[in-house]
C-alpha cells in the first residue's frame, strides 16, 4: 500500500490550471522530494493532499484511503507559510497540540524546542520567519506521525536548523515514516530523499528514483573566454543527452565514455574543461529549463 | 483548535471585566461626588420628593431606593444589554482565525465540529461575560445597601432568555456572514451597527410616506434585526418598566425568532466553513 496516491489530480482555480492530471504515488517508509519552480504547483498539491482544497478532477489517498480529519491523527503537516497563531505563545501552541493528538509525545516536544532554541514564552508574533518554521516543525513531528507533508519545512532557517531539519527528515525515514517534502534547496532533497518528482506549471515532468536519474551520467563544462560556441556535429553524438550553453560556459550532459566529447569540446579552445559526476541540481535544471541549445 | 478558543474568550473576558470594573468604579466615584453638580432640581418617586442638593448621587440612590422596589428583571436586563455589547467582541471568532486555516484545519477533528465548539466556548463566553455583567450592575446597588429591596417574580429571568438570545442571533449573523472572510469582519461587524440601527429607524415607516411593498419589506427585513428586540429585554409597554410578573407583549414569539435566527445563521456559517478552500 502506498502511503500517498495522487491519482490524476487536477486542480483549476478560475483559468489558471495550478496542478495538470497529476499522478504520483509514495510507498510507504520512502522519502519524496517535491520539486518545481515557483508556481509550479507543489502547494496546491499539497493543499489537495490534505483536503485544504477540493481537487476539480482525480483523487487523493494517504494510507490507503480518502484524507478525513482521523488521517491527521498520523500525518504531520508542515505549511510553506506560517500558519500559526501570532497572538498566543509557544507554550500555548504546544498545549494545543498535546489536546488534539492521541500521540502527542511531550518529551519529544520538548527535546525538539530545546533543538531549535524556542522560548516557550513567547508570542508567536514575536518570533523570527525561521523561528516560526522550527515551531512548527517541532508541531509535526512531535505527534510522531508516520506520514510527513512537508512545504519548505527548512524555508527562513540558519544553515544550522536547516540541518537540524534534513536530521530530523532522516531520522523520521530510518524510523520507516513516509514523507513528501518540498524544497527549494536541492543539496537538502538530494541528501534526504531517495527519489524526486519535478513539477511545472502544474504537470508532473520528471519522476524516479535518484540514482536510477543520476544513471552513468556525466557533465562535460567548459569555460570559455568568450560566449561558448556551438560545437558541431556534438548534437548528434548519440553519448549527448543534452547541450547547455549559457555566457561562457558550455556544459554537455553525456551518457557512458565522455573522452570523446571531452576532446570535441578542447578543441574549440576553452579556458577550462572538467568532467563532473550528473548532480540532482542537473536534473532538475534539465527538466524544467527549456534552455537547451 | 478549542484551546485557543478557550484562551481567546478567557482574554475578551478579562478585558470585559477590566472594562466593566473602570466603569463601576468611575460611577460609583461620579454618584459619591456629584452632590449638587446638577443644580436644585427636585423631582417625585412614587410619593416620595427629593431634591438633587440634598444628597449625593449615592445617598440620592439609597434614598429612592427606601421607597422603591427594584424588580430583579431590571438587572438581569441591564447585565443582558451589555452583554449583547461583549458578544461583539466574540462574533468574528472564525474569521478572526482563517488566516491560520493551514493549521486549524489539518487538525483531528472535522471542520464541522470544530466550528461547533468555537460557538459551544463563545457561548459559554457570552454565559460568563453576563454573570460578571450583572455582578458589576449590582455593585453599586449594593454599596448603598438596597439588596433587600429586590424583588423577584415568576418572569425575573425572562431578560437573560431573550437578552442572550439577542446577543446569539447577532453573534450569529455576523459568524454567517465573516465566516470564510480573511479580512474586513470587524467591517462588517462595525457596518451591522449602522445596518441595524436603520433599520430600526425606518421601521416607524407608514404607507402614508413609502408604498406598502416598502413597509412590509422593512418589516420583514427586521425580523434580522437584533434591535428590534432590544424593547423584550426590559419588557417596556409605554416606557413603563414591566413588573417581575409581566412580559413584554410577543415576547415568547420574540424569543424564539431570535434564537432560531441564531441557530440558523451559525448553520450557515458552519456550512460555509465546510466548504471553505484555504
Amino acid at each position: 500500500m502506498n502511503a500517498i496516491a495522487i491519482d490524476h489530480l487536477t486542480k483549476i482555480y478560475g483559468s489558471q490550471r495550478s496542478v495538470d492530471d497529476l499522478s504520483l504515488t509514495v510507498g510507504e517508509g520512502s522519502v519524496c522530494g517535491l520539486l518545481g519552480p515557483n508556481g509550479a504547483g507543489k502547494s496546491t498539491t499539497f493543499k489537495c493532499l490534505l483536503a485544504l482544497a477540493r481537487p476539480t478532477s482525480g483523487t487523493v489517498e494517504v494510507a490507503g484511503a480518502p484524507v478525513t480529519p482521523a488521517t491527521f491523527q498520523y500525518l504531520g503537516y508542515v505549511p510553506e507559510t506560517s500558519a500559526l497563531y501570532e497572538k498566543f505563545t509557544v507554550a500555548d501552541h504546544l498545549e494545543a497540540t498535546r489536546r488534539a493528538y492521541e500521540m502527542f509525545d511531550p518529551a519529544r516536544a520538548a527535546e525538539l524546542a530545546a533543538t531549535f532554541k524556542l522560548d516557550s514564552k513567547k508570542r508567536v508574533g514575536k518570533l523570527s520567519k525561521g523561528q516560526r518554521t522550527a515551531l512548527a516543525i517541532v508541531l509535526a513531528f512531535s505527534i510522531r506521525p508516520r506520514i510527513f507533508v512537508l512545504d519548505e519545512p527548512a524555508s527562513g532557517l540558519d544553515p544550522m536548523f536547516q540541518r537540524a531539519v534534513l536530521d530530523l527528515i532522516i531520522d523520521a525515514a530510518a524510523g520507516g515514516a513516509s514523507i513528501l517534502f518540498s524544497s527549494h534547496q536541492i543539496g537538502q532533497v538530494e541528501r534526504a530523499a531517495d527519489s524526486i518528482a519535478v513539477l511545472k506549471g502544474g504537470k508532473l515532468v520528471l519522476r524516479g528514483d535518484i540514482d536510477t536519474l543520476k544513471g552513468d551520467e556525466k557533465v562535460v563544462e567548459a569555460i570559455f573566454p568568450g560566449d561558448a560556441p556551438s560545437p558541431n556535429g556534438l548534437a548528434q553524438d548519440p553519448r549527448v543527452r543534452r547541450i547547455e550553453r549559457n555566457g561562457r560556459i558550455l556544459r554537455v550532459h553525456v551518457t557512458g565514455d565522455a573522452d570523446g566529447v571531452v576532446r570535441t569540446i578542447d578543441a574549440l579552445s576553452p579556458r577550462t574543461i572538467d568532467v563532473l559526476d550528473l548532480s540532482l541540481e542537473d536534473i532538475f535544471l534539465g527538466a524544467v529549463n527549456d534552455g537547451v541549445a | 483548535m478549542y484551546y485557543f478558543d478557550y484562551l481567546r474568550v478567557r482574554g475578551s473576558l478579562r478585558v470585559f471585566a477590566i472594562i466593566l470594573a473602570c466603569g463601576t468604579l468611575l460611577l460609583c466615584i461620579s454618584l459619591a461626588f456629584s452632590h449638587g453638580h446638577h443644580g436644585n432640581a427636585s423631582f417625585s418617586i412614587g410619593t416620595d420628593t427629593v431634591s438633587t442638593q440634598d444628597y449625593s448621587g449615592l445617598a440620592l440612590l439609597h434614598h429612592l431606593g427606601e421607597t422603591t422596589w427594584f424588580p430583579f428583571g431590571l438587572f438581569c436586563g441591564i447585565a443582558s444589554t451589555i452583554t449583547i455589547f461583549f458578544s461583539n467582541a466574540l462574533a468574528t471568532s472564525l474569521a478572526r482565525y482563517n488566516g491560520n486555516l493551514h493549521f486549524g484545519f489539518t487538525k483531528p477533528i472535522s471542520r464541522e465540529r470544530s466550528a461547533l465548539r468555537t460557538f459551544a466556548i463563545d457561548l459559554a463566553g457570552l454565559l460568563v461575560g453576563f454573570l460578571i455583567a450583572l455582578f458589576f450592575v449590582f455593585v453599586p446597588f449594593t454599596l448603598v445597601g438596597l439588596l433587600g429591596r429586590l424583588t423577584f417574580g415568576p418572569t425575573s429571568l425572562a431578560p437573560v432568555a431573550i437578552g442572550l438570545g439577542i446577543a446569539f442571533m447577532w453573534y450569529g449573523m455576523v459568524q454567517a456572514v465573516t465566516a470564510t472572510m480573511r479580512g474586513g469582519a470587524g467591517l462588517v461587524l462595525g457596518l451591522s451597527w449602522g445596518v441595524f440601527a436603520v433599520m430600526q429607524g425606518l421601521q416607524n415607516l407608514t404607507t402614508d410616506l413609502v408604498p406598502e411593498v416598502v413597509v412590509r419589506s422593512i418589516h420583514l427585513l427586521n425580523i434580522l434585526n437584533p434591535f428590534i428586540y432590544l424593547s423584550d429585554i426590559f419588557g417596556t409597554t409605554g416606557g413603563q418598566l414591566a413588573k417581575d410578573d409581566s412580559l413584554a407583549p410577543h415576547y415568547f414569539q420574540n424569543l424564539a425568532i431570535v434564537w432560531i435566527v441564531a441557530l440558523i445563521a451559525l448553520a450557515i456559517a458552519v456550512v460555509q466553513r465546510k466548504r471553505m478552500e484555504v
